[in-house]
Formats: C-alpha cells, sequence, structure tokens
C-alpha cells in the first residue's frame, strides 16, 4: 500500500455524520436539496410576514411541510425571499405555542380550560359588559396578520352579531394615514403601483423608507432596473437604503412635508410640471400653486437643514426624469402630519404627470402581509369594500349581498385605535378582544397602555403563543393555528391577491381564527346569519361579491384555483378572462392610466395644508431628538414570531441598542459598547451604545423590536388619520454606572 | 358522519387533517419538470457561475459585490435551508461596517463564510487530517467523519469559520456547495442573494499569495476594514465595490466584549502537563539536593502526567478516535504536542518502574531515563507553546505565551518539588534531608510568581480605547477587547487568580522559609504550608489558564452589534 493509500485508509471520507449533509435533487425544479428533507410534493403560498407577498415553494412531506424555498416563477419576488420568509416555518414549531384555551386565575397565573368552558367564560363575561354599560362598551383590535376570509368573519360577527361598534383594524400603526390620503386625493384607498414600475423607473424617490431592510424583495426590484435609475432616499439617518443610494438628503425628522412644498416650488419656478395633465386630470392646482409659492428655497434650507445646492439637485433630477416613481413608507405614514406629507408626495406626482404609466405613480409600500385586506374587509374603520358606515346606501348594499337586516349594521364609525385605548381610561370600554396583535408591546406610550389594558372588566387574547407581551396581560387566551397552517388570502401592496394553506398541524388545541370566531358566533347565539359562511373559500366569494362595482372590484374571481398562477391583482371584476395569459392581464397592472381617478369628478385632488411643528421638541431636560425604526430585515415588529428562530435571532443584534452620534457621545463620556440609559417625560430603556456617525448629531435611534422601546415614544397623533407618530420624542442619555447595569 | 359531529370536533378535526395534496394542483403538476431543466427555469444563476472551472493556478472562490449587498441577510438564510443545517447552525453571517466621519457616513454590510483559503490554517492544524482542499476546486472541505472534536480548527481560523457543534462531537462548515457546483447548479447563498451580490468566480491563487504577502503591521492586507490580516491564510474571496471603504471604518462588533469559550479541560491539560514537566525538570536540576525526594518526584510526576493526558482526551467530542491525532504529525502543532506528550509519560512511567527496581538495574539508566522524560517533557510545551501560536492571534504570540507556559512550570514545579521535598524529608523523621532544596526552590516560586504576575496584568493596559492611528491595526483592537473583558466582565476571576497565586506563591513559600530558618522549625506546620502552595498555585494557574482562552477576542470578520 503506498503512503497516500494508507492515509486513505485512515481518513474517513464518509459516513453518518457525513451522510447527514447529503443533498440531493429534489424534483419539482428545485435543484439540490438537503436529503434528509427532499419533499415528494411542492406547493405555492404567499408569505406571512411583510406586505410585499413574496410566494414560497413550501416543499412538502406526506402533506406536511418541511422546508420551504422562494418561488422561482411568481411576478413578485421571482425566486428570491428575505431571511424572514425562508425561516417562516420555524416559529410553528416554537415550545410556548398555546396549545389549549387558558384563564387567568386569581393568583395571576394562566390555567389550561378546555373549549366549551372558555366559550362559555367569553360569552358570559362579555355579554355581561354589553347588559351593564351598552353594546359599544366591548371593542375589538383586528389585525393585518390573518388573511382577508378571517378578518372579514370577525369584523362581521363582531358587528353585525355580536353589536359591537367600535374596532380598529390594526393597520391603524402603518398604513392609516396612507388609507386617508388615498380616499382624499384619489377617492379611493387604491395604491396605483405595480412592482414592475421599480424596473421601469428613471429616478425613484424613496421617502421615509428603508426599503433594503424593511422590504428588502423590493429592492431586489430596484436593483433589477436596467434603466440606471437615480435613486434618492430622504431620511435623516444613513440607513442601508441611503447608502445604497446615488443621493441621499438627510432632511430633519419631520420636515419632509416641508421639503416637498419645496420641491413643489423649484419645479414649478423652473416649469418642469405636466401642464396638460394638471388640466385634465386633477383639481385644486391653483390653491395648491399659491400654497407652494410660500416655500421658497432659502426657508425650506432652513427648515429641512439641506443646502441650497441640495435642493436644486433633488428639483432637477426629478425634472429631468422621464418616468418619475415617489415611493413612501413608516417615515411618513407614522408622523404628526402624515397625511398631508403623504399627500404632498401625491401632488409631486400629479405636477409632473408621473401616474398612470410606467415606472411612475405616487406609491406607498404597505407594511404587514395583509394590512390591505384589512383596510378593505377588517369591517373596523369602513365597512366592507372601502364603503361608509354613516352611508345609508353603503349600508344597504351590504346587508343586500349578506343577506341580513340591515338594521345589523352600525349607523356611526368606529372608534379608532388611540379613542378605544383612551375610551377604557374614561370607562366607555369596559371589554376588549385582541387578535393577533401585540399592542403592549407596538402601541405607542407603553406604560400607559399596559396600565389601561390592566384596568379593562375582561380582556381577550387571540394569539399563537401564551408570551406575547399583550397575552400576559389577558383574562382569556384563545390559541390560535398560525400562518401556514390555515387556508386563505393575503392581499400585497401592488393590490395582488394570494392564497396561503394549511401545510402544517396547529399545535394541541389551537384553531384557526376562522374556526374560533365561528364558535364564538354559534356559543353567542347569533352564529345563524353566518351559516353561508362556512369556509374561508366561500367568505371569499361573499368578499368578491361585497367588491363588484366597487373600484376594488375583483368578483371576476370566482374560486381559489384561480390564484394559483401567480395571484391576481384587483381590480378583477367579473368578465375578466379567467383563463390563459390574458387571465392576468398581464401579471403586472397598474392603475389610473386612463388618467380617471375614482373622485366623483374623475379628477386626482391637490392638497395642501401648513406644517406644523411637532408637540415634543428637544428641550434641556431632553436635548435629543428620538428616531425608531426597523433595525434588520431579520425582525418583524414585535418579534412575536422571529425571535422564535435561531437563525433570526443571530441575524440582529441581540442586545438593545442606540444608535448615538460621536458629537453626541463624546461629551457625553461613551464610547463604543458602553451600557447606557435612555431617557424620556415617559420611560427609560437600558441599552448599549452604538456610536456612528449614520445617525445625524443631535438625534439617537433606537430599533422599535425592543418591547421596551415604546416606553419613550410621545404620544402624538396624525389629526385625520390618527395613526401615532411613533418616530419622534424627546430623550436624554446617559452613561450608566457598572452598579446599574 | 360529519353531521353528526359538533361544529368544535369538526374544526379540531380539520385541523389536524392536512389539506390533500391533490388539491395542489399547481407544482404538484410540475414534478415533470427535471433539474436538468434548472439552468433554463432559474437562467439568471448562469451569470453568477464561472464558465469554465479552474486552470492550473487557479481556484474557484466567492466573489461578493459590496455595492449590490444591501444587507438583507437572505444568503445566510438561503445557505440553512438549502444545506439542511441545525435550527441554530449558519455557515455564513452579515456584519457592518459604519464609519465615524460625520462629514461622509458610510454604512457597508458585509458577508462573509468560508474564504477557501489558499493557506487554510484549518487544514494546516487539523491533528487528524480531517480537511482536505481539492488540488483542482481549491475548495477547503471538512470530512465529518475524521473529525475527532478537538475544536483546534476554531482557534486556527481567524473568520470564525469552522463551529463546533457539542450534540455531534464535530465541527462542520461550508463545503461551497461542492455538489451543486459540481452539476451546473449554484451555491445556496448565490442563489439565495436577491441583488446577486454573490457569485462564484475563478482566481489566480499565485495572485492571491502575492497580495497577501504585500501585508504589512501597520498597512495588513484584509479582506474588508477590520477583517484579519490576509496573510495568515491567504484568503481566496474577492470583495469589491466601486465606492473603496474608508480604513477608518469600524464594525459593528468591534466593541462587543463577550468571553470566548474556557476550554476547561484543556486549561487542566496544559497547567498540569506543565507542573509534571517543571516538575521533573527542576528535580533533574537540582539533583543531589533533593534526593530523598526522587522518587516522590517521579511519582508525583506520573501521576499528573496521566490526569493531564485524561483531561486532554476527554475534552474532544469524539475520544474514542483521539489515536487519529498522529496523522497530522507532519504539520500540526497538535498532533506533535500529543505525541510529544504521549512519549514523556510513556518515559515518565519507565522512570517510575526504574526508580522502584532500585538498585537492580544498571546504572547509567536511572539519569539516562531522567533526561529523557525532561527532553520529551520539554519538547512538549514548546509545541503547547507553538500550538497557541500558530494561531497568529495578538494575545497568544510565541514570546508571551513561552514565558507563561515556562515560568507556569517552574512555579507549578516549584512548588509540587519543595512540597515533595519537605513532605518526604518529614517522613523521613525531620527536615534535614530537605534544607538544600527550600532556599533555592522558595527563592524560585516567588521571583517566578511574581514575574508571572507582572507579564498577566500587563496587558491592561490596552483597556483605553487605542487611538485613532492604532485602531486601524486589527492587532491593536484585539489587546483592546481583551484588556476590557479582563477589567469587566472578567474582572472577579482575575482577581481571584491574583490572590490565589500571591498567597500561594510568594506569601506560604517566604512564611515557610522563615519558618524552617528558625532554630527550632515545628515540623506539622512547615508540611502544612508546603503543600497548601502548591494547591494554592493551581487553583491560580488553572484560573489563568481559563482566563487564557475565555479573554480571548481573536480577529474577525466584521459582524453585528453583540
Amino acid at each position: 500500500m503506498t503512503r497516500r493509500g494508507l492515509r486513505g485508509a485512515l481518513r474517513a471520507s464518509d459516513g453518518p455524520l457525513t451522510d447527514e449533509l447529503t443533498r440531493t435533487p429534489g424534483g419539482f425544479g428545485l435543484g439540490q436539496v438537503p436529503a434528509s428533507r427532499a419533499p415528494d410534493a411542492v406547493t405555492t403560498m404567499v408569505c406571512g410576514f411583510c406586505s410585499t407577498g413574496c410566494a414560497l415553494d413550501v416543499h412538502l412531506r406526506d402533506g406536511e411541510a418541511v422546508n420551504l424555498t422562494p418561488s422561482a416563477e411568481y411576478p413578485v419576488n421571482r425566486g428570491s425571499a428575505c431571511p424572514k420568509g425562508w425561516e417562516a416555518l420555524a416559529p410553528l414549531s416554537a415550545p410556548d405555542r398555546a396549545t389549549s384555551p387558558m384563564v387567568r386565575q386569581r393568583g395571576g397565573s394562566l390555567q389550561p380550560v378546555d373549549w366549551p368552558e372558555a366559550l362559555a367564560l367569553f360569552t358570559e363575561r362579555f355579554q355581561a359588559i354589553q347588559a351593564a354599560h351598552g353594546a359599544d362598551s366591548v371593542a375589538f383590535l383586528s389585525t393585518g396578520q390573518i388573511p382577508t376570509e378571517e378578518m372579514a368573519l370577525l369584523g362581521a360577527v363582531a358587528k353585525f352579531g355580536m353589536g359591537m361598534v367600535h374596532g380598529d383594524g390594526n393597520t391603524r400603526q402603518c398604513m392609516a394615514t396612507s388609507v386617508v390620503a388615498h380616499k382624499e386625493s384619489f377617492g379611493f384607498d387604491a395604491p396605483p403601483y405595480t412592482y414592475a414600475d421599480l424596473e421601469e423607473s428613471d429616478v425613484i424617490v424613496l421617502v421615509g423608507s428603508n426599503l433594503c431592510i424593511a422590504h428588502p424583495i423590493l429592492w431586489e426590484r430596484i436593483a433589477r432596473n436596467s434603466h440606471h435609475p437615480e435613486i434618492i432616499v430622504v431620511d435623516p439617518r444613513v440607513t442601508e437604503t441611503a447608502a445604497a443610494a446615488t443621493q441621499h438628503y438627510g432632511a430633519r425628522p419631520k420636515t419632509d412635508l416641508t421639503l416637498l412644498y419645496g420641491l413643489a416650488h423649484l419645479l414649478i419656478e423652473r416649469g418642469a410640471i405636466d401642464r396638460p395633465f394638471i388640466a385634465e386630470h386633477t383639481s385644486g392646482y391653483e390653491a395648491f400653486a399659491d400654497h407652494v409659492a410660500a416655500f421658497g428655497p432659502d426657508r425650506v434650507a432652513a427648515e429641512t437643514g439641506l443646502t441650497l445646492d441640495q435642493l436644486e439637485r433633488f428639483a432637477a433630477t426629478i425634472a429631468a426624469g422621464e418616468r418619475v416613481s415617489f415611493w413612501w413608507t413608516m417615515g411618513v405614514n407614522q408622523s404628526h402630519q402624515g397625511v398631508r406629507t403623504a399627500q404632498a408626495i401625491i401632488d409631486l406626482a400629479l405636477l409632473t404627470g408621473s401616474i398612470g404609466r410606467p415606472g411612475t405613480g405616487a406609491n406607498s409600500i404597505t407594511g404587514q402581509c395583509n394590512a390591505m385586506g384589512s383596510r378593505l374587509f377588517s369591517n373596523t374603520t369602513n365597512l366592507f369594500g372601502g364603503r361608509d358606515f354613516t352611508n345609508p346606501a353603503h349600508r344597504a348594499e351590504v346587508a343586500g349581498v349578506l343577506g341580513i337586516g340591515v338594521e345589523r349594521i352600525p349607523d356611526r364609525p368606529s372608534l379608532a385605535y388611540d379613542q378605544i385605548i383612551e375610551g377604557i381610561h374614561r370607562g366607555t370600554i369596559h371589554g376588549l378582544w385582541i387578535v393577533a396583535t401585540n399592542s403592549a408591546h407596538s402601541w405607542i406610550n407603553q406604560t400607559e397602555i399596559r396600565d389601561l389594558l390592566g384596568r379593562l372588566d375582561f380582556l381577550v387574547v387571540q394569539d399563537l403563543y401564551t408570551t406575547t407581551e399583550t397575552a400576559e396581560l389577558a383574562d382569556l387566551v384563545l390559541p390560535a393555528a398560525g400562518w401556514g397552517e390555515k387556508d386563505g388570502t393575503f392581499i400585497n401592496s401592488e393590490r395582488r391577491i394570494g392564497r396561503i394553506r394549511r401545510v402544517r398541524r396547529a399545535p394541541g388545541h389551537a384553531l384557526t381564527d376562522f374556526a374560533i370566531v365561528k364558535l364564538i358566533a354559534d356559543a353567542w347565539g347569533c352564529g345563524e346569519p353566518f351559516r353561508q359562511w362556512d369556509s374561508p373559500e366561500e367568505v371569499f366569494r361573499i368578499l368578491a361579491r361585497l367588491s363588484a362595482g366597487r373600484p376594488c372590484d375583483f368578483s371576476g374571481i370566482e374560486s381559489y384555483a384561480q390564484l394559483d398562477d401567480g395571484g391576481l391583482q384587483w381590480p378583477y371584476p367579473a368578465g375578466s378572462p379567467t383563463d390563459g395569459p390574458a387571465a392576468r392581464g398581464g401579471p403586472e397592472r397598474r392603475l389610473f392610466a386612463d388618467g380617471e381617478f375614482f373622485t366623483p369628478d374623475g379628477r386626482a385632488r391637490f392638497v395642501v395644508e401648513e406644517p406644523v411643528a411637532e408637540r415634543e421638541r428637544p428641550s434641556p431636560r431632553y436635548p435629543l431628538s428620538l428616531l425608531t425604526g426597523r433595525g434588520s430585515s431579520a425582525q418583524w415588529h414585535t418579534g412575536t414570531r422571529t425571535s422564535k428562530s435561531a437563525v433570526l435571532r443571530a441575524l440582529a443584534p441581540d442586545v438593545a441598542y442606540v444608535e448615538i452620534a460621536p458629537a453626541d457621545a463624546g461629551p457625553l463620556g461613551i464610547q463604543a459598547s458602553d451600557e447606557v440609559l435612555v431617557e424620556s417625560a415617559r420611560g427609560s430603556v437600558h441599552a448599549r451604545a452604538l456610536v456612528t456617525a449614520t445617525v445625524p448629531a443631535g438625534h439617537v435611534f433606537v430599533p422599535m423590536h425592543d418591547a421596551a422601546t415604546n416606553r419613550l415614544t410621545f404620544p402624538a397623533f396624525d389629526p385625520l388619520s390618527r395613526q401615532p407618530s411613533y418616530k419622534t420624542g424627546a430623550v436624554a442619555v446617559r452613561l450608566l454606572h457598572s452598579w446599574e447595569h | 358522519m360529519s353531521d353528526l359531529l359538533t361544529p368544535l370536533d369538526r374544526f379540531l378535526r380539520e385541523q389536524q387533517d392536512l389539506t390533500p395534496v391533490e388539491r395542489f394542483a399547481q407544482r404538484h403538476a410540475a414534478d415533470q419538470l427535471s433539474d436538468s431543466q434548472l439552468g433554463d427555469t432559474l437562467p439568471r444563476y448562469r451569470d453568477l457561475l464561472p464558465g469554465a472551472g479552474p486552470g492550473p493556478g487557479e481556484q474557484y472562490a466567492f466573489d461578493v459585490d459590496l455595492d449590490a449587498c444591501s444587507g438583507c441577510k437572505a444568503c445566510v438564510s438561503a445557505c440553512h435551508s438549502l444545506n439542511g443545517l441545525d435550527e441554530a447552525e449558519t455557515w455564513r453571517s452579515v456584519g457592518l461596517l459604519h464609519g465615524l466621519d460625520p462629514v461622509a457616513p458610510q454604512l457597508q454590510t458585509v458577508t462573509t463564510a468560508c474564504h477557501h483559503c489558499v493557506d487554510p490554517a484549518c487544514l494546516n492544524g487539523c491533528p487528524v487530517d480531517a480537511y482536505e482542499k481539492d488540488p483542482i476546486t481549491g475548495i477547503v472541505a471538512h470530512l465529518d467523519d475524521q473529525c475527532i472534536g478537538c475544536q483546534y480548527c476554531t482557534l486556527m481560523c481567524p473568520y470564525e469559520v469552522p463551529v463546533y457543534d457539542a450534540g455531534r462531537g464535530i465541527v462542520r462548515k461550508c463545503d461551497l456547495c461542492r455538489d451543486r457546483l459540481n452539476v451546473g447548479e449554484a451555491p445556496a447563498c448565490v442563489q439565495g442573494c436577491p441583488t446577486d451580490a454573490i457569485s462564484v468566480t475563478v482566481v489566480s491563487t499565485l495572485e492571491l499569495v502575492a497580495q497577501a504577502r504585500a501585508s504589512t503591521a501597520s498597512r495588513p492586507t484584509t479582506l474588508v476594514p477590520t477583517a484579519p490580516d490576509s496573510s495568515i491564510t491567504v484568503p481566496s474571496t474577492r470583495y469589491r465595490s466601486a465606492r473603496p471603504l474608508a480604513s477608518s471604518m469600524v464594525a459593528g462588533d468591534q466593541y462587543s466584549l463577550q468571553p470566548a469559550h474556557g476550554h476547561t479541560p484543556l486549561a487542566v491539560m496544559l497547567v498540569l502537563t506543565q507542573l509534571a514537566v517543571g516538575t521533573a525538570a527542576l528535580a533533574l536540576v537540582l539533583g543531589d539536593r533533593i534526593t530523598v525526594a526522587r522518587s516522590w518526584s517521579v511519582a508525583v510526576t506520573l501521576l499528573v502526567g496521566v490526569v493531564a493526558l485524561g483531561a486532554s482526551v476527554g475534552h474532544l467530542g469524539r475520544p474514542w478516535y483521539a489515536w487519529r491525532a498522529v496523522l497530522g504529525v507532519g504539520h500540526s502543532w497538535l498532533s506533535r504536542e500529543i505525541v510529544a506528550f504521549g512519549v514523556f509519560a510513556g518515559l515518565t512511567a519507565l522512570d517510575a518502574a526504574a526508580t522502584a527496581a532500585g538498585t537492580r538495574l544498571p546504572a547509567w539508566l536511572a539519569p539516562v531515563l531522567a533526561d529523557a522524560v525532561v527532553a520529551a517533557g520539554v519538547v512538549g510545551v514548546v509545541c503547547s507553546v507553538l500550538i497557541y501560536a500558530a494561531t497568529r492571534r495578538r494575545w497568544w504570540r510565541a514570546p508571551r505565551t513561552g514565558a507563561l507556559f515556562g515560568a507556569s512550570a517552574l512555579v507549578t514545579g516549584g512548588a509540587t518539588l519543595l512540597a515533595v521535598s519537605v513532605a518526604s524529608a518529614a517522613g523521613a523523621g525531620g527536615l534535614v534531608g530537605a534544607r538544600g532544596a527550600v532556599r533555592p526552590l522558595v527563592g524560585l516560586v516567588v521571583v517566578a510568581s511574581l514575574l508571572k504576575l507582572v507579564l498577566e496584568l500587563s496587558v491592561l493596559r490596552h483597556r483605553h480605547l487605542p487611538s485613532e492611528d492604532r485602531a486601524l491595526e486589527p492587532a491593536a483592537m484585539e489587546l483592546h477587547r481583551t484588556a476590557r473583558l479582563l477589567s469587566g466582565d472578567l474582572a472577579p476571576q482575575l482577581s481571584r487568580r491574583v490572590i490565589a497565586g500571591v498567597f500561594g506563591g510568594v506569601i506560604l513559600p517566604l512564611v515557610l522559609l522563615a519558618a524552617a530558618s528558625s532554630a527550632t522549625p515545628t515540623v506539622p506546620a512547615i508540611v502544612m504550608l508546603a503543600l497548601a502552595s502548591p494547591a494554592l498555585i493551581v487553583v491560580a494557574e488553572l484560573t489563568e489558564r481559563r482566563l487564557f482562552f475565555l479573554a480571548m477576542s481573536g480577529p474577525r470578520m466584521p459582524g453585528v452589534l453583540r
């Protein structure tokens, strides 16, 4: 035997440990997959985290999901997903899943009970509260994280069956501002774009949007833009997106409204506006032009902190663009003047005729996976199908489609989220039913809401886990099945309706939200009007009928099967082709190509208002401005699910941290990695200092995912949308002594 | 049947019934789509793979377009899911570099995995040849079934690539998805990146070596700012950017202070082997002065040596394959150390047997054996030093580690020999037999203890932030983090080590000396002192050696805040 041969014999190049990592052709066009998880079937469903709405190919063995990969052919994501999507199955196996209903005992602990007992308790307690304080003293908080069919059933049973009046769609926290802006400017809550616009633009303006982190797959679409677009980011921080952009404007927080008016001023001054479009398809231009006349560059430069040269370059870039698209996210929506800021973005698009054509648009990027479904069908702020509770004709339409008495439909609008919480304080709300949202973590000014939730006569939380900050305050926890354990549809940012499916068994006695609401309706004694709401697909057909004649009409979709091939964007009215490529009207469709808007006169409206200052400004006691936002692409909101994945945990900092500029850290004696205390007038947070120049001097940034962050935030709200202004507040930072750690 | 069920029963049953696969019309029908057609369904990956395989003098390498990397970290998840890794196992990571210049603030995310180095430290250090570098592709692969779980590669690799899994008792790492590449498929991370920032290319190994050789201490060649010096392993990954990254950028975890693994069995093994070798060596040097203790010292050396070897074997993830450690003797200091200490233990056993046999053996044998034992032991300790020096970590450099381990041998060996001398003399009826040994041994222990403490504590001078120019040197940051760990989270352990060391190595020996020098020595008290001193010293040294591991903050790729 040669020396090499001998050594070879002494080296185990295969064996059981080697086999564990064997890869094998997976079939189904997947390429190689881990042999231990090779599928016997594959199905496609939409991801359940954000509103991008990527499709995932779920790998099945005996019908059960064992792995997943991003769908290569879906028009949204084309083979890519962010880490949350890749890890979407992991949170389903967490050990703290709720597996049976749990009731709070006198001692404070939660004890399991069976479903009949839980349903009886739910009914008895809420009915007693309603008997004592009126039907409207029990309210519900819905969510953007469950399928449209489930949230529609919830909204229908709560309002038309149980007599509730007040419910909030929870998208209050992310999209309410856009909804209000769209309704007033376009005549309907209708994001006009399709994702292909990101690939068609030659100028892309991102306002208050850290797309790389918040919507990585939309950034992918920009990366595929072959027109070498100018990418402009307006953000106080040097975010990942700002770093990747071609132009970054670090305007001071909450001065974006002034900046946008200033840009309009410069564009009008240059004559870089689309006069024919303005004349034919808009209203309110004269008042708009008068208004922005007062926003000359000197004033705007002084208020935003940008230079005159920067303003000139920004305006010149828009003026030079053939296909300019404007995009915004939470930096705009979560503001004390968010609606007007969003409308100022729409104004710019109208001014330059940048709407209805490929690569254009004033485009609000949505947050939660089914915020768009919630906006149309949660039956909270709006009546089904974007209708108005106060409109008798609308109530009659809905009663007719549903076959229920019109008197069951409340004739007054719901209180908004913050007003429901305030109602607890004022003694008008005594019972609350929270479904798939984590208010005790995510709501602004957290100390107050935790106190108020504790004061309720009865709090029901319906969620996957017994360990959410909100479930820990509940009197009754109802165990829900999660994404992957239920059927239904989501609507994504570009109005695309996509399928989710049941590919895992829910643990223990957890049930779908659909089943839970059905059981509650029966226990309550109001199940009869909802007999036809028998399955998610039946509900989908009901919703399609409710959408008929509305701008969101998708009555042309008669079954889930039609959604299997890439989903369908609304509108898709009856009579649309049902088969072949034409069925989709092409894979990507945008609104307003004909210049016709949903307003009564068919014209889009210019809307303006004088900017106002934030209510809480830095002071000698709290000298720094607080910024909050998404910290990493691996974390989703309150971390209810993403914190359950070991991989996602590894991808994000595992400590609470605060980004602080070197210029602020130095005088405070703060070195990198020091433990510091961030204090506002409302609370304080322990954090580790990340000293970085990516946050401007005078500001600090705290990621929103940490449960303590909302102790700091200041409860300001947009007066029109009632959306909280999360990204503001005044704080102080100081070094913690070693004994305080 | 179903009509008889209550709605609750129906819902609970439905929830356990997975939707029949038949209803998944769409992709189920697509199973005819064979994998040979994959290239057609996913054409975009073709641009991310090299047109042809590597030729002579070339190898495969990851190529990262930093301008395209947006920090989404999908590459990490894709690798995890497509390679079937454990729940918490990742073969790739994404870190952060950010600038401190307020005029031009920079932000850059950096994705990193195995760099399939031209001169892989993991392979060079592996005592069992569980790594192979493919002669054609250059891929550095790990043979999972060959691994014995010594974890030396986790210390050798400057990029934190091999990760130990205690459950299996082995490390695992990226293999560049070599079987995917073999059939023209892209590696998992390449498939997973939404912005095509990662690709696989063919690079010239000669060029890589030339670039790495240009590295100097003040201007190290690194993959990206703050990364380890490329001259250590000649990594093959290429990071590209049209916007050069300022060398003053700092990593997200640059100042994160996390104690490393304590490696207690290794600490035990190191301290005890050094004790054994020190005892044997000093016994040889002191020769006639301690004749009374000769047999005792041999017995102690043997006993301690056996315990030390036991600890080292117990440290392995798969100890029953420990014999494989001889395979790497041509290149691995760990293999050489194991062989040297194996010989040392064997010779010590022979020595013990010879000592027991006494006069029945030829007279020349005893001194030859004694010399051989010490020679083997010294070679073993030198190997121990080079094991850590070879990692190229700043705090483990050869001069410091050599002084540390040498001083350890003197202090522990001296104190042990002192105890053995005094105890054996006392057993023989008085202190007369130890008189010649006490003074030199006390002097040695006290002086060596103090010098060693000074050496150990001197690292604390780095606890202040390095000045701006030195902050650029990865080595300066390593020592800074070590010093901050020792003066922070690890300060209690450091205090214990100092107190035990001062009592065991300075105060007790001096008291012993004074007591032994008195006109009427109290023998039992002196024996107690002589035994307490090495016991305390061993406690101090074990703590010191655990800190040797715990406070190590090696070079690393940029990470996220920890």
